[in-house]
């Protein structure tokens, strides 16, 4: 939040989006139109590196990355270092922005959060800045997703709209012709890709000889592995928090982590169902035998009406799965022992019916 | 359809792992998931004639099923894109739910448990509509013998193709 053109555009942007929350309530009914135009938002990786950001902020950054999908850990880690570098006492005089998000009076007036609880909302508290930057960019997020007209990438219009106001962003019909503002996109999006994720190198996975469509699945897969189980955690995008003895834990459970794998890896082609037993429900027309798997396809376990565990074949006679609560994301050799129901097959199934990779 | 109660403690003892093992503490989570059923069921009954926005419902769930804490912090999942319909038409959903079986983890001072909620929206001149099924996570903790919501997440439970 450092341009020239922030006051106006942010007082603006504060008006529409009131504006617009107020329709959404009241039931406006634009939410129901087509928007052609928005591309979803393109998955950079999820987990931060926690050795880049300042001890302090891994908690609060952990947190804050679980408010919503579009807007991760490194996101914001990148953000503060172009906002701040880091400084909690930060300040502009100009703009009166404040603090490691630098906000300015009127956006902390709607959106401080007192997120570490000692009474009071400040934009110089560290837990504060961040848990609100992390709810401001969420709601702008959900501003652009609820605007006709965009072009653009979700999570670079609600950057853009974080730097420019969102009133600009509706203005321009997209990312606002401003060169700050066009660097500022830019220059997170790769901090975020490069300084502050942590990108795992598939460990005992090889893509080598793994080719066609099951090749990008099973890499979105294989990058997973490491990363702790949550039951009830993961979306389309990325990790999310646990559920239960879970609670805090940031990952994925079985059934989430395959149709994140499928999802990204199919380039939002196809969407398996959320839980299990609707998984196997929606791929038991292709039915595999063990002895006929291929890459990509999906291992359950359960009894018919309560399939209860998925994992996605790799080949060579592995899997990668989410075992369970306590365990990490691995890959492992296949079981068909115990309570294994059978094997289906996603790609040529109902579900790949939208598929044009 | 719903079987809020069929997820039985013997069920559970019983159930052998994916790994074929038995598992080391198959602590009974029927209660917890019967909560859960419920809070999900009254936080997604929505009606449109005498609410003023979906988050009325989860605010109703949240007072009856929740830990005081909840209801302020579901401010921000009263987001439904069906709304407008549904305030147009003073249409109200019916829901039903079913166990969501993914291994759930075991109990013990707090529980996880989830539902998959199916949604019918109806009004009175007997318009009808399916809405998305939706996956209702829950995080519930122990409230004088009971167990109290503590935290939940309404996740989009959509597929591609033909299936839905």
């Amino acid at each position: 939040m450092s341009s020239g053109n922030k006051m106006t555009g942010i007082v603006l942007g504060l008006v529409v989006l009131l504006v617009s929350t107020l329709l959404m309530v009241l039931g406006g009914g634009q939410e129901e139109q087509r928007r052609t135009s928005l591309t979803g938002h393109v998955l950079g990786a999820t987990q931060l590196d926690e050795t880049k950001v300042p001890p302090w902020a891994v908690e609060p950054l952990r947190r804050a990355a679980s408010r919503c999908t579009e807007i991760t850990a490194p996101i914001l880690a990148a953000q503060i270092e172009t906002e701040s570098a880091w400084n909690p006492d930060a300040y502009n005089e100009g703009s009166q922005a404040t603090g490691l998000s630098q906000f300015i009076p009127t956006t902390w007036a709607h959106y401080g959060i007192d997120g570490d609880g000692d009474g009071s909302a400040d934009a110089r508290n560290p837990v504060d800045a961040i848990l609100t930057q992390a709810a401001y960019m969420c709601s702008l997020i959900e501003f652009v997703k609820g605007r006709d007209g965009l072009t653009g990438e979700i999570t670079d219009l609600a950057l853009a709209a974080y730097n420019a106001g969102p009133g600009n962003v509706q203005k321009y019909g997209g990312i606002p012709p401003f060169q700050e503002t066009t660097n500022y996109v830019t220059k997170i999006r790769d901090l975020a890709a490069n300084k502050y994720s942590k990108r795992k190198r598939n460990p005992g996975v090889s893509l080598e000889n793994l080719t066609g469509r099951a090749r990008e699945v099973i890499r979105h897969a294989s990058e997973q592995i490491g990363l702790d189980y949550a039951w009830g955690g993961g979306t389309l995008d990325g990790p999310g928090l646990g559920f239960g003895i879970d609670e805090g834990v940031s990952g994925f459970d079985c059934s989430s982590l395959v149709r994140f794998a499928y999802y990204q890896g199919s380039d939002h082609a196809i969407t398996l169902p959320r839980v299990t037993d609707a998984q196997y429900a929606a791929t038991q027309s292709q039915p595999v035998s063990v002895d006929a798997l291929q890459p990509g396809d999906l291992l359950f376990w359960g009894v018919l009406g309560n399939i209860h565990h998925v994992a996605l074949y790799i080949g060579d006679g592995k899997m990668i799965e989410a075992p369970q609560s306590g365990q990490k994301i691995l890959a492992a050799e296949i079981r068909t022992g115990g309570d294994y129901f059978g094997a289906t097959r996603v790609f040529g199934g109902p579900l790949d019916n939208a598929a044009t990779v | 359809m719903l079987s809020l109660t069929s997820c039985t403690k013997d069920e559970h003892s019983s159930a052998p792992t994916h790994d074929g093992s038995q598992p080391a503490r198959a602590e009974p989570h029927a209660a917890a998931l019967e909560v859960c059923g419920r809070f999900a069921t009254l936080a997604l009954a929505s009606d449109a004639a005498v609410d003023h926005g979906p988050s009325d419902a989860r605010r109703r769930a949240a007072d009856q099923l929740g830990t005081a804490d909840l209801a302020g912090s579901l401010g921000g999942e009263g987001r439904d894109h069906d709304w407008p319909e549904l305030a147009r038409r003073q249409a109200r959903v019916q829901v039903s739910t079913d166990p969501i079986g993914d291994d759930p983890p075991p109990v013990s001072t707090r529980a996880a448990a989830g539902v998959l909620a199916h949604r019918v929206a109806v009004s009175q001149d007997g318009w009808r509509r399916q809405l998305p099924d939706i996956a209702v996570y829950c995080s519930l903790v122990r409230v004088d013998g009971g167990w109290r919501v503590g935290r939940v997440n309404f996740a989009d439970s959509s597929s591609s193709g033909t299936t839905r």
